[in-house]
């Protein structure tokens, strides 16, 4: 086991870094680029001359070749001047060693360019994860909540009304785009001019963001809750929408995943012999056949670990809600790298380590496997 | 309930299970009866696919869509089974009648240690607390041949062997001293010298818990070692009932006949093991007449006698003697 481990570690540690290059390269090799569009729409006077984009390039670090800005990137630029690489450095580096630039390695994801200029990237994602966490983990919640007895169900009572109701709304679940159906939430529900307030008269929700910035208005269902704006409760209808949306796609998969690992389940020899014991049909299932059915969700499960830090890009980005799925479509639209490395080579750190976690789990729940 | 001395524990009567497929209807068992005493050990025995299985399925009342019971009784000690409402047949299965399998490691449940699965029946039938339920599967461990019981009841099953498993399986089934056992080809996934082991263990609790047995099983050389009588079954019906010696002795059927000289004997040189020529009749579309008529040689030599009676009517069983009767018109 222990060998087993630190194999493993050693296997994660060069398929991050391979990620990494390869993230890194794909990046930075795109056609455009953060100063590509720094002249359009410029008139003469604002131009900025060659001289002063070079001067932001250096700034940058985008001076260096390619293979130099990975580097540095890793590891940092603070050694530079100590193996004669002086000239690699950027000049603040080399003029204020405090501002030299230390490498993830270090956990130093450098200072956003564009969508909070200047500020550290480590700071912007602890600013937004939160938000994420509580997102996804009550999408996910409740989507497991409702799709595993709906999967049970629908295996027990194979091909009954409600199992071929539960797979058309699997299908329709995973066919229908979040940034459809999201939009489509908006319109009935939310805001003062949505058929459920204007036809059924029931208090609207919020359309979008984490929280409201004004007192609620009457008719909605903060004014009605009395939630005081940036409160918990304020906090906890902005996320009924997004978390709803996020669930029913979820909920599509997991029912079918239940589904499809009860089915596989009940035909097992052992499920016989535990009704041949004079056990009742509900421990049968409940017991001896869901223990099993579920080994191989709970792996899934583990695997979607880093989904629940990267959050979802388009439902937070249709809500405007902030979290690190939203700030990772923003990076993206303002070219600002420092973000969308950060973002990438976390969500890689936590795949390839999910990854680890979830073999680790199997041998809990599984006790027929070993690692070797 | 007196029959030829013993009292019958078990009355199968006219028994029919049909599995509804998309093919058709397959009648795996078409009008099965026999009876089993208090006690004896009755040989099911048959080609695969002939009914054997679906039958003991069918007594225990565990037959899952699409397969349906249509029709006969099941008389467990006078009561009907096919009419006993669902929370008393749970009450039944696993104290007073209940069943081992052919494939005796997948049939404990992987995630559970033995001793857990075992001690379940006590949990459940005599409502023990799981610790006393666990002393008790030690004591069962002990008494099916386990070596270090203690330790291996802490075992999941995939650490065990076919042999050991199907102890555990025996233990389980025998926990509380049911009245019936129905074993379905016990033997048949193990290993020759664990087989003998198995039979022996299965023989030396039957004499002493004094649990009546339906062993399943296509090996004649078990039916002999084990049985006291035997119902010989072919395309979901019995087709030769008789004690064990008689049948050895003289068999009647032609279908029995073929099975016997199927068997190596010790001594006899053969070049090759006779066999029964043809194929099980497909269960969906049967014969109009005897079952066994499109592979019987004996009507063939006697299609004098009979005409063409086989082919167009399935003869009902003929008495032949005491406790032996025989689906064929030979017989008449």
């Amino acid at each position: 086991m222990i060998n087993y481990l630190i194999r493993r570690l050693f296997q994660m540690m060069v398929v991050i870094l391979l990620s990494s290059m390869a993230i890194y390269a794909i990046m930075n090799l795109a056609p455009g680029g953060p100063l590509s569009g720094i002249n359009l729409g410029a008139d003469r006077k604002s131009r900025l001359s060659p001289e002063e984009i070079r001067r932001i390039e250096e700034f940058l670090g985008l001076h260096r070749p390619l293979h130099w800005r990975y580097i540095v990137w890793l590891l940092g630029e603070d050694w530079l001047d100590e193996v004669g690489l002086k000239s690699l450095q950027r000049t603040s580096c080399r003029e204020i060693p405090t501002e030299c630039t230390r490498g993830v390695i270090r956990f130093d994801f450098g200072d956003s360019w564009r969508l909070a200029a200047g500020q550290k990237v480590i700071d912007l994602i602890w600013f937004r994860l939160p938000n994420t966490l509580l997102l996804m983990t009550s999408a996910t919640l409740l989507s497991l909540l409702v799709a595993i007895p709906i999967g049970i169900y629908s295996a027990v009572r194979q091909y009954s009304l409600l199992d071929y109701a539960a797979t058309t709304f699997a299908f329709f679940g995973t066919a229908m785009p979040v940034f459809w159906f999201g939009l489509m939430m908006i319109f009935i529900f939310s805001g003062p001019r949505s058929p459920w307030h204007q036809v059924l008269g029931l208090p609207y929700l919020p359309t979008g963001n984490n929280y409201s910035l004004r007192p609620p208005q009457p008719g909605s269902l903060l004014y009605v809750l009395g939630a005081t704006p940036g409160s918990p409760l304020d906090r906890a209808v902005h996320l009924i929408l997004p978390t709803i949306v996020l669930s029913l796609l979820y909920m599509a998969g997991w029912s079918r995943y239940t589904r499809s690992s009860m089915l596989e389940v009940l035909r097992q020899d052992y499920v016989r012999t535990a009704r041949a014991k004079g056990l009742v049909e509900r421990v049968v299932i409940m017991k001896h056949a869901l223990r099993n059915a579920l080994i191989p969700i709970v792996t899934i499960l583990t695997l979607e670990i880093p989904g629940i830090f990267s959050g979802a890009v388009l439902t937070e980005t249709i809500f405007n809600y902030k979290g690190m799925g939203r700030l990772y479509y923003d990076a993206l639209q303002a070219d600002d790298w420092p973000v969308v490395m950060a973002l990438l080579f976390i969500t890689a750190l936590l795949v390839v380590f999910a990854n680890l976690l979830a073999d680790i789990l199997y041998t809990i729940v599984d006790p027929r496997i070993r690692l070797e | 309930m007196q029959r030829d001395g013993r009292e019958i524990l078990l009355e199968v009567r006219d028994l029919r299970t049909y599995f509804f497929t998309e093919d058709g209807v397959v009648k795996a068992v078409d009008g099965v009866s026999f009876h089993v005493r208090r006690g004896e050990i009755l040989g099911l025995v048959g080609e695969s696919g002939c009914g054997k299985s679906v039958t003991s399925l069918s007594i225990m009342r565990l037959i899952t869509p699409p397969g349906r019971i249509l029709g006969g009784q099941v008389l467990f000690d006078g009561i009907d089974l096919l009419k006993l409402p669902e929370p008393e047949m749970v009450r039944l299965r696993g104290s007073r009648i209940s069943m081992i399998f052919q494939q005796p490691v997948s049939c404990l449940n992987p995630v559970f240690k033995i001793g857990d699965q075992i001690a379940e029946v006590f949990q459940v039938h005599e409502g023990l607390s799981r610790i006393e339920g666990w002393k008790r599967a030690i004591e069962l461990l002990q008494m099916v041949g386990i070596p270090d019981p203690e330790r291996r009841a802490h075992s999941y099953p995939h650490e065990l062997s076919g042999g050991m498993a199907q102890r555990v399986m025996i233990a389980m089934a025998l926990a509380l001293g049911p009245e019936l056992l129905i074993a379905d080809e016990p033997t048949t996934a193990l290993d020759v010298t664990i087989q003998a082991q198995i039979l022996d263990l299965m023989r030396e609790l039957q004499r002493r818990m004094h649990t009546a047995i339906i062993l399943i099983t296509h090996d004649m050389g078990i039916v002999a070692e084990m049985c006291d009588r035997v119902a010989v079954m072919y395309a979901g019906q019995i087709i030769e009932e008789a004690d064990v010696r008689t049948i050895f002795a003289d068999p009647q059927h032609p279908y029995t006949r073929g099975l016997l000289g199927s068997i190596p004997v010790m001594g006899v040189v053969k070049p090759r093991l006779d066999t029964i020529p043809g194929t099980v009749p497909n269960l969906i579309n049967l014969p109009p007449g005897c079952r066994f008529a499109p592979r019987c040689q004996a009507r063939l030599e006697h299609q004098a006698r009979l005409g063409n009676r086989c082919l167009e009517e399935n003869p009902p069983l003929f008495h032949t003697g005491p406790g032996h009767q025989v689906r064929c018109w030979l017989y008449r």
